[in-house]
């Protein structure tokens, strides 16, 4: 017998502000956000920002250039060399701090003008997450889906998956999947699968 | 308190509000009624579950003495119910308790004071407009059937009203539990427009719903802000349903209302029903899958299950495009072609995981959305 069919579920999803109510600070931004709040105190006030995919760099760069502390150019590595030479030149003269979101590691820079100045500025990178942020993550990623996560559910989610931010971001979307699926509330099982879904089985299977 | 009333009068008001009273209460004063004779000759009897309260006015035989007292609303109800058809009822207190009189009937029933009987502040209520009771009716008939009972999609627990401006202005009204998605939409209502968008709680809907029965040719007033909305019937001495709104956002569900499925069959929505419903008799309670394959002007219904055998059935239909194979769960798809009267029904169909389109036709107030099955 093939397996059951089961329910797909509704593509609902609330209409929301494309950014979150609040970014969750932890051990893999910290450095970074300290940073990007003293621009006067970057070489020649150019940083580079770096990061997984979903780790939060462009919305770290709307925040930074909301607050007015400088220019940014988001995905900088996929701009034409010479314009960002350009660029990099215009903010020296203006005297503004100038923040570049690089989505490659490493950047390879072909043009050594460009190259040499870069090298100079500083590097911040956003590191993996740890439990406690992991945590922080899911909660506001569940916060903005209006997923009720269940009691316990950090307690046994943090520990288990994989300390990546696209990860992180695919399992709470696999949970409210799976719950609205199922018409169930998010539970142990649901965890489990979501997370079995999202990263493989924790242990094969017997059988 | 002492009034006389009669028992038809005293049985219908009390049907109408005692089953907004929940029959397990941790605060026993939400077990009980309140009523309030006026020296004018009337009676008030309000029941409540913090959450919603009905209010119902109904005429005495004769008011004694005006006051106020709480009784449960199960017992009185039941006694009401049990009474000999055409006797008066008399209504008097004394001493922490009230005595029910009918015939030959004594009743002594405990008690508890008005002034610890919880009402709904209403507060200001900006938006008013009126429906005719049978549209308001219809409104939920055709989308309360959708509406989630996943209690921490507590969002989804009701029906959501909002306006809004397409090529006219409209009233809508959606209830989806992420299967499927019911929207009718009327003309908006003088009245309405800025209204803020609110979802009304489940069981005020049923409430609704009941209360609506006997009132069907007149019109509700509705009057709402974005935490409460009250619904005043006509009717023999006005019925007031006074609901608390869900508390939170509901999904953009126009989002998942498909606009470009290009396949499309129309077929008798009757005959199809009565289909689904004989070829799901194999399927099991826990899936409900019917399988469904379409070829040009044809569609093949099957149903396979590993413990009940197989069930496949023909029916004709219109259909021109590419054959394919899509599966529904029977019910969700018998709960949708239930609604649908007329001959045909049309389903806008794109491929076996989108979500399907259902309506009479282009013109239809009612619109559902259903999601397949994977097959």
């Amino acid at each position: 017998m093939a397996r059951d069919m089961s329910q797909i579920a509704l593509p609902l999803a609330h209409r929301r502000a494309a950014d979150p109510q609040r970014i969750v600070v932890g051990n893999a931004n910290q450095t970074v956000i300290e940073a990007l709040r003293a621009p006067a105190e970057w070489p020649f006030r150019t940083a580079i920002l770096t990061g997984s995919a979903r780790s939060g760099k462009s919305l770290l760069g709307r925040w930074f250039a909301l607050e007015g502390k400088g220019d940014v150019v988001d995905s900088a590595n996929t701009l034409d060399e010479t314009d960002l030479f350009h660029r990099w030149n215009r903010a020296q003269e203006d005297g503004r701090p100038l923040l570049l979101i690089s989505d490659a590691q490493p950047w390879e820079i072909a043009l050594p003008d460009l190259r040499s100045r870069l090298g100079a500025a500083l590097h911040l990178e956003i590191a993996a997450p740890d439990d406690a942020m992991v945590a922080g993550l899911m909660e506001s990623l569940a916060e903005q889906r209006a997923l009720v996560l269940g009691e316990g559910a950090l307690t046994y989610l943090a520990p288990r998956a994989v300390r990546s931010f696209a990860d992180i971001e695919r399992l709470i979307a696999t949970i409210d999947r799976l719950s609205l699926e199922r018409k169930a509330p998010a539970t142990l099982s649901i965890w489990r699968d979501a997370l079995e879904a999202v990263q493989g089985a924790e242990q094969p299977k017997l059988l | 308190m002492k009034a006389t009333i009669e028992r038809a009068t005293l049985l219908r008001c009390l049907s109408h509000v005692q089953s907004v009273v929940e029959r397990r209460n941790t605060i026993p004063i939400l077990s009980n009624v309140l009523i309030d004779a006026d020296a004018g000759g009337s009676l008030k009897v309000m029941a409540t579950d913090l959450d919603l309260q009905v209010t119902e006015n109904m005429a005495a035989a004769s008011v004694e003495m005006p006051g106020a007292i709480t009784v449960s609303a199960h017992l009185l109800f039941d006694i009401a119910r049990k009474l000999p058809e055409g006797s008066q009822v008399s209504l008097e207190t004394a001493d922490n308790r009230m005595a029910v009189k009918a015939g030959r009937s004594r009743f002594s029933l405990p008690t508890l004071p008005r002034d610890d009987f919880p009402v709904i502040v209403e507060g200001d209520l900006p938006t008013s407009f009126e429906l005719p009771a049978k549209t308001l009716a219809e409104l939920i008939d055709r989308t309360r059937f959708a509406i989630s009972t996943e209690e921490t999609r507590y969002y989804l627990n009701g029906i959501f009203l909002h306006v809004s401006d397409e090529d006219q202005p409209v009233l809508r009204a959606a209830a989806t539990d992420g299967h499927r998605l019911a929207r009718f939409t009327l003309p908006r209502p003088d009245g309405a427009e800025g209204m803020p968008d609110v979802i009304v709680p489940r069981k005020a809907v049923a409430e609704l719903r009941k209360l609506l029965e006997e009132s069907l040719d007149a019109n509700v007033q509705i009057d709402l802000s974005a935490s409460k909305i009250r619904f005043t019937m006509g009717g023999e001495g006005g019925v007031v349903l006074t609901s608390k709104l869900i508390d939170g956002t509901f999904p953009d569900y126009s989002r998942v209302i498909p606009t470009g499925n290009d396949k499309l069959l129309r077929i008798d929505p009757r005959s199809f029903y009565e289909a689904v419903d004989r070829v799901a008799t194999i399927a099991t309670e826990k899936t409900r899958a019917v399988k469904m394959s379409l070829e040009t002007d044809k569609v093949t219904l099957s149903v396979s299950s590993p413990d009940n055998g197989t069930a496949a059935e023909e029916l004709a239909a219109d259909y021109g495009s590419d054959g394919f194979e899509i599966g529904f769960n029977a019910n969700y798809l018998k709960d949708i072609l239930g609604q649908i009267d007329g001959d045909t029904a049309e389903l806008h169909l794109a491929d076996a995981g989108a979500p399907t389109l259902i309506r009479k036709d282009d013109k239809s107030q009612a619109l559902y959305v259903l999601m397949p099955m994977r097959v």
